[in-house]
């Protein structure tokens, strides 16, 4: 039994920790390339959003290399993503791979039995710690990023934060123990730490919102928050996997850590409407009122939640006087454009700012 | 004066209108329906839309700005779901939030969370549509008994055969009749959102289309609900949009009823979750070789001309299959 699961980010690692403990074979898709890109449209229906494309493109590329078992989430609406597996399964399906689909949905105990059947005869206290080691690694990795969204802005070497991060990122990765993995967060945070770093700059805050899939997966995004760190921007982001993750845990669905998002959102958005929505709008809110100097709204082409955070991002922007850039990504999107209008929202945040600054004066 | 109740003539309007509008009627509200969609009202609601998504969507917003300065309420139910296990696509929940933030001068929006068909609405969500205009909790609660038999009628004329706009025409009082049986002629399904289907503006009208070219129309909703039920278990994971159940149960009903001869699906542009489901009944068709199946992506600028040109082929495949058999 080979396992793969689609990217989504850093959370490979997640899935990758838990199954190498169970004693699992695990072939992880290779990284998303445009080939993933190609491949995933050309077999996906023509209007379906963005990451449903994507992840088809990762299962086909890890079916080749020899998988032969997928793991899917398959939530239960009202957006599109619970769908996905089923819909994936039967483009497969016709393609002629031959494999077996596990789906875990909020169904718990189902979902138990089959983690169970996955774990070999591993007891309960094994799975449990390969849950815990698989959370704490990607917990690691996200501290990582974290850190490099921090630092970048200040770096002297345009590059060497992503140098110093890609190298975090491959030493984490290679541990699969506990005592390991402390040594690895010892040298990678030294590492980052070590980038030589000009202190006197004075760096525009952005907040990045937006759908999960593509805020989290830098390809996807053409590297939104890379770019935006190197044109000397500090990068903040209410989107991380973990989050994501323990939200999807019944008990933490109300009171996890997206509490204060949703509250902060509640005066714009009654109701949950599925997907990021209401953490797009949560999150720019808290932004604007924490003197940020703008947003940056990354959305999928066709996203339903999006479009609706959009259209209400449109007040929040007027009442709480935040310049918002919205990037609708497709197939399609090209660096250069993208790259154009990143320089042109920072060039205007950089002016709005200096206004200010003479204004209070 | 009555109080003015405005229903936009858009979106599950042509699901619910006859329930909600004798739920308002009996407790002495006037409710104001706007006009059918037009190119002039859509090109209103257009010029205020912020991004891009499917015509439905778009048109709702004409429909509010020609209703905002005839009405003292806007009933735009915030709706989460409307039967159980199944919700709506997002941009249903979310509507009434964006229709304030980006028209901030409308009339009070009647936002209730409505959850009917299977066990009724909920009571409180009853009395909060009706409170603003009795007090009464008794008053509303007949009211609202009054308009769920009224509803009732309603589908029931529909699941005898004519269209959910037949249906509320009879229901206002307008003579319809009937369309002929005419031995031999084409029965054809149509299925999709039945805000886009039905709406003449958005599908170009093409029921009245396909009766000129001599079919008898079929739609899902005269499909008894446990039939779609049951031919929607055989997906590998339950359907949970309330009209994408609708749809590809149905649509697998047709392709299994030798008295259809063609079917069609009608999609809206950028629909997030017909995108899906188109998959899945393409999947279906293609391997159905007595059925003739089409798929119609529309937006706002599908022309008429194209509109037949594709029916006429599609009528002549299906004579084509007819004469070989
Ligand atoms: S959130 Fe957006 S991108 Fe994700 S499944 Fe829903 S529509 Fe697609
Ligand atoms: S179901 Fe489709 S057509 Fe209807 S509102 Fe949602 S996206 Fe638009």
């Amino acid at each position: 039994m080979k396992i793969t699961f689609p990217h989504m980010g850093t959370i490979g690692i997640l899935g990758e920790a838990i199954f190498k403990r169970f004693g699992r074979e695990v072939i992880l898709p290779p990284k998303t390339s445009k080939r993933t890109l190609t491949l995933g449209s050309r077999y996906s229906p023509e209007f379906a959003c963005l990451p449903l494309k994507v992840t088809l493109g990762n299962l086909i590329e890890a079916l080749e290399n020899g998988a032969d078992t997928i793991l899917m989430l398959a939530a239960s609406g009202p957006c599109r993503f619970g769908y996905y597996a089923t819909l994936q399964n039967l483009i497969l399906k016709n393609l002629d791979y031959e494999y077996e689909l596990i789906t875990l949905d909020y169904n718990m105990p189902n979902n138990l039995r089959k983690l169970k059947r996955l774990a070999k005869r591993k007891n309960c206290f094994q799975i449990g710690e390969a849950f815990r080691f698989g959370f704490l690694k990607l917990l690691t990795m996200e501290k990582m990023e974290r850190l490099a969204h921090r630092i970048r802005p200040y770096e002297i070497k345009k590059g060497s934060t992503t140098k110093a991060y890609e190298e975090t990122s491959r030493i984490i990765r290679r541990t699969f123990s506990f005592k390991k993995l402390r040594q690895a967060r010892r040298k990678a945070t030294s590492l980052l730490r070590g980038v030589s770093l000009n202190r006197t700059r004075n760096p525009l805050k952005i907040g990045v919102v937006g759908e999960t899939y593509t805020v989290l997966e830098p390809y996807v995004n053409l590297e939104v928050e890379r770019k935006l760190g190197e044109m000397g921007c500090e990068i903040h982001r209410p989107v991380w996997a973990t989050d994501y993750i323990i939200s999807m845990l019944p008990i933490f669905n109300r009171w996890g850590p997206r509490r204060k998002y949703r509250k902060a959102a509640r005066p714009y958005l009654k109701q949950e409407v599925g997907g990021e929505c209401i953490v797009s709008i949560g999150g720019t809110v808290l932004y604007a009122r924490g003197g940020f100097d703008g947003i940056v709204h990354i959305a999928p082409f066709t996203c339903l939640p999006e479009i609706v955070a959009q259209g209400i991002l449109s007040k929040v922007k007027k009442e709480l006087n935040i310049p918002i850039l919205t990037l609708v990504l497709d197939e399609h999107t090209a660096q250069a454009g993208l790259v154009t209008r990143l320089e042109a929202f920072v060039d205007l945040l950089e002016r709005r700012r200096n206004k200010k600054v003479i204004g209070d004066r | 004066m009555a109080i003015k109740v405005g229903i936009p003539r858009a979106l599950l309007y042509y699901r619910f209108y006859p329930l909600w509008k004798t739920f308002f009627t009996e407790l002495g509200a006037e409710v104001i329906v706007s006009e059918p969609t037009t190119q002039e009202i859509f090109k209103k609601g257009l010029k205020k839309f912020v991004g891009d998504t499917c015509l439905p969507i778009k048109m709702v917003f004409g429909h509010v700005i020609t209703l905002a300065d005839k009405v003292d309420y806007l009933f735009i139910p915030r709706l989460v779901s409307i039967e159980r296990d199944t919700c709506l696509c997002p941009h249903f929940a979310g509507l009434p939030d964006v229709l304030c933030a980006i028209m901030p001068d409308l009339p009070p929006i009647l936002d209730i969370h409505f959850n009917v068909r299977k066990k009724g609405a909920t009571m409180k969500s009853i009395y909060e549509a009706g409170k603003r205009f009795n007090k009464n909790p008794f008053k509303v609660y007949r009211a609202y008994q009054k308009a769920q038999r009224e509803y009732e009628k309603f589908l029931k004329r529909i699941k005898d055969g004519i269209t959910p706009q037949e249906a509320i025409k009879i229901f206002d009082g307008e003579e319809v009749s009937p369309p002929e049986k005419k031995k031999g002629g084409l029965n054809i399904a149509l299925i999709g959102n039945p805000y886009t289907v039905y709406d003449s503006f958005s599908s170009l009208d093409i029921i009245q289309r396909l009766r000129k070219l001599g079919a008898r129309i079929y739609t899902s909703e005269m499909i008894p609900d446990e039939i779609i039920e049951e031919k929607v278990r055989t997906l590998s994971k339950k359907i949970y949009w309330s009209f994408g159940k609708e749809t590809v149960g149905s649509a697998f009903h047709f392709l299994d009823s030798p008295e259809i001869d063609g079917l069609i699906y009608i999609i809206s542009f950028e629909c997030g979750p017909d995108s899906l489901l188109k998959e899945i009944v393409d999947d279906k068709a293609r391997k159905n070789k007595r059925v003739a199946y089409m798929s119609l992506v529309i937006d706002e600028h599908t022309g008429e001309t194209g509109m037949d040109t594709r029916l006429d082929a599609f009528i002549e495949m299906i004579k084509r299959r007819r004469a070989k058999k």
